[in-house]
């Protein structure tokens, strides 16, 4: 039986701009295409990936333009459709003024008092 | 307004966090401006000009390699140089020599030279300011 691990993302856009994704939240979601039980707590800074008011523009330099920016919103609705369950501490986003209306269907809240229980129903938590 | 001399001193790899991509976003508004720019590139930013440096499909979006055109730091500056030019500054960008043995990354675009902390030093004492952007 596979091991069951629950994956910590703490800093929001972090080189997403020259990933066009962020790169944890693609490395679970390879994970889960080979075969892991993986899920995601988003915290800190790394809430405001799930406010769908975000909007990622496009980068130019020069004559380079970019053609395919990140979409982080859409890379968490592949997830959540992928069967990765997704949780975020409410507090931290409330903090950052990222009320729940806002927030992507289907990724769940947890206050930061029940961090600690979540953490006991996986085998690994990994903290990126 | 009157043309400035700036200098930059990055400290990060590319690809790792978004102080890379504030860094060159500020380059590249001084030089759309015409000013001239200096880079001292320290540690991990050797890698930013890595001629090496590939694209690539992405298999967790279903992307081609057309299609993700993934950015590259070293075509970004390769841009900045040209638009300096274009617009009658230029962008000198200096890695530095040890960070660069350290670490393999001695093939840099055209342009690049490899340098030392005198190279700093000089950029420094000929600039109008100076601003650090360092790892955290």
């Amino acid at each position: 039986m596979v091991k069951k691990v629950l994956n910590i993302v703490s800093q929001g856009f972090r080189a997403i701009y020259e990933e066009q994704d962020d790169t944890i939240l693609w490395l679970v979601h390879a994970m889960k295409n080979a075969g892991s039980d993986v899920s995601i707590l988003l915290q800190g800074s790394a809430v405001t990936y799930i406010d769908t008011a975000q909007e990622c523009p496009k980068l130019t330099f020069g004559a380079w333009k970019q053609s395919n920016p990140p979409n982080i919103i859409h890379d968490i609705e592949a997830m959540i459709t992928k069967g990765i369950s997704l949780y975020y501490v409410e507090n931290d986003a409330l903090a950052r003024g990222v009320p729940a209306e806002r927030i992507v269907k289907g990724v769940k809240p947890v206050k930061t008092s029940e961090v600690p229980g979540l953490f006991h129903k996986f085998d690994l938590v990994h903290q990126w | 307004m009157p043309k400035k001399t700036l200098t930059f001193a990055l400290m990060d790899p590319p690809f790792e966090n978004e102080r890379t991509t504030t860094a060159l976003r500020l380059i590249e508004a001084a030089c759309r401006k015409g000013h001239n720019v200096n880079v001292f590139a320290y540690e991990g930013a050797v890698f930013m000009p890595f001629a090496h440096q590939k694209q690539h499909a992405n298999s967790v979006k279903g992307t081609d390699l057309e299609n993700e055109n993934h950015p590259l730091t070293r075509i970004w500056v390769a841009e900045l140089q040209q638009l300096a030019a274009d617009k009658g500054g230029r962008l000198d960008w200096v890695n530095c020599g040890l960070c660069v043995d350290e670490r393999g990354a001695n093939d840099a675009i055209t342009g690049i030279r490899r340098g030392s902390p005198a190279d700093l030093v000089q950029f420094i004492e000929g600039s109008d300011n100076s601003l650090v952007i360092a790892t955290r």
